[in-house]
């Protein structure tokens, strides 16, 4: 039963899927034309052009997965109430548990495996890049870790609240709006509350974990809401 | 003593503001085919729903099977087939698709006998579910429904909106389910004609509440209209106490009854001022529409 509720949900969320993997082609494509145009890229080693790529494109990647994440979630629920599909599958012997597993299972997978295809282009280009100058303190290679998880906790934060948008909507473009927008709104929302509340904290940090509570919140309230919900 | 397949005790459903169904009980035997019958918002489709687990009762318990639908649901959906009076199967799959997905579903679905029945009702697999026609569409969620061999087979107003022929085709298949497996079927319907023809007993409800449930041939015996005429500027004094609903024009009075026996003809007329009265035999239609009347307003005087 699992394996056919997951088909059903590749098969319904076809166009996100094919969107998150045009949008990944579309990232390497862009850094390429862009860096094939530079010529301070031009005038380095084979071997510095290549790493220098692989790292922009996986970093510029990675950024826009998380826009292609939001619109998976968002959609991942409600799609089946705009075609009136849930009703069907409320009928039948599977258990909602059964029925939200199989699409967090796919939400889960497409992240992992964006998140581990440019974790490795990252890793890769940094193995590799014997003939750039080392940072002296280590400060860029930290840098360069808190950007990604901090890129990382925003695609949480959409796909979080893209996926309670999605429970409780019936119109995935709403769910999807929403989980768009939210995310973007949280740096906004950190720099005026910290005003108001004058803390001096390092903002990065306040706003990484709004994200990622909002995100952690947007699943568990999400989940909350399906399971007792009727599709009728 | 065996479990009736379909068991409601006490059932209530309270939505915000308004109680769908109240106090309702009901027990269908293993074997029978019920016919649910109300007017519109008389609590039917709620009643299916909490049958099938979907809607959870307010007060009350409902076992199918002997399983508590509550506790139970996907292991008690697993005996029960359904359909809808719109279906609602996924648009974009293939009549193909379905069937493939509804195998993966069911532990105990006949691959043989869904293609039997695609073949039956002539049903192209490769065809989208969006383009189907409504009957086409009723028909495929007929073969979901059925080729699981399901023990519990309800039905949720399938037959409205559908042509006569469709509705014949589907009524043959329907007797066909009820000579094999499948212990109880309640069909839920306007179409009193698809009722009679298929139902062995009729449950009438109206605003959440049970007005009467008995096997067809019991409820067209017991229920009888009685004609009377009254006598010249005279009413009715002593209506029998049970009259479901009354009609009094002019000198004409008339009234159904139920449970009637020829004994109280007698007793009406010892005690009313009528000059003449008859028994007249009454359509499961009929008696349906007298029963309604009468529960929302019990006497009608021109």
């Amino acid at each position: 039963m699992f394996r056919a509720l997951i088909w059903k949900d590749v098969r319904l969320n076809r166009l996100p899927l094919i969107f998150a993997a045009a949008m990944v082609v579309v990232s390497y494509a862009v850094v390429v034309f862009q860096f094939s145009m530079d010529p301070v890229v031009k005038a380095g080693t084979w071997n510095r052009v290549l790493v220098t790529i692989i790292f922009a494109a996986s970093v510029a990647s990675h950024a826009v997965s998380q826009f292609t994440l939001s619109v998976l979630a968002g959609n991942l629920v409600a799609s089946e109430r705009v075609d009136r599909s849930a009703e069907f599958l409320a009928y039948t012997p599977a258990s909602r548990g059964t029925i939200l597993r199989a699409k967090a299972v796919l939400l889960a997978a497409v992240a992992l495996g964006l998140m581990l295809l440019h974790l490795c282009g990252m890793l890769i280009s940094l193995v590799f890049a014997t003939d750039m100058p080392k940072p002296t303190t280590g400060t860029s290679t930290a840098t360069i870790w808190i950007l990604f998880a901090s890129i990382t906790a925003y695609g949480f934060c959409g796909a979080g609240i893209g996926w309670l948008a999605s429970c409780i909507l019936s119109s995935n473009s709403s769910a999807v709006l929403f989980a768009i927008v939210t995310p973007a709104l949280v740096p906004i929302a950190t720099i005026l509350s910290m005003q108001v509340i004058d803390r001096h904290e390092s903002e990065q940090t306040v706003r990484v974990a709004a994200w990622c509570a909002l995100g952690l919140a947007g699943f568990l309230w999400g989940t909350k809401h399906y399971l007792g919900r009727v599709e009728t | 003593m065996t479990t009736p397949p379909i068991q409601l005790v006490d059932v209530t459903k309270d939505f915000k503001g308004h109680r769908a169904t109240d106090s309702l009980s009901l027990e269908f035997k293993s074997g029978t085919t019920v016919g649910l019958l109300g007017p519109n918002g008389a609590g039917k489709t709620t009643c299916l729903k909490m049958m099938l687990g979907l809607l959870r009762p307010t007060s009350g318990s409902i076992s199918i099977l002997g399983q508590d639908v509550v506790s139970n649901g996907p292991k008690v959906r697993q005996k029960i087939g359904y359909v809808p009076e719109d279906p609602w199967l996924y648009p974009w799959m293939t009549v193909q698709q379905v069937v493939r997905f509804a195998s993966s579903i069911y532990e105990s679905w006949d691959a043989a006998r869904a293609t039997e029945l695609l073949g039956q009702f002539e049903l192209p697999p490769d065809r989208i579910i969006k383009k189907l026609s409504k009957g086409m569409r009723v028909k495929a969620a007929l073969v979901v429904a059925l080729a699981h061999r399901p023990q519990v087979l309800v039905l949720d107003e399938p037959m409205s909106g559908l042509d006569p022929l469709v509705r014949d085709d589907l009524i043959a298949t329907l007797l066909s389910a009820r000579a094999e497996n499948t212990e109880c079927i309640v069909l839920s319907s306007h179409q009193i004609d698809d009722v009679n023809r298929l139902a062995d007993e009729v449950a009438i409800i109206h605003a959440g509440k049970l007005l009467v449930h008995s096997s067809i041939d019991d409820l067209l015996g017991s229920t009888k209209r009685v004609e009377a005429v009254l006598l010249d500027g005279r009413l009715p004094e002593k209506p029998l106490p049970q009259t479901v609903w009354q009609n009094i024009d002019r000198r004409n009075w008339s009234m159904t009854v139920h449970p009637f026996d020829e004994t109280m003809l007698a007793a009406l007329q010892a005690n009313n001022p009528i000059s003449s009265a008859r028994i007249v035999d009454l359509s499961v239609e009929q008696i349906f529409k007298d029963m309604i009347r009468g529960a929302m307003s019990p006497c009608f005087v021109h």
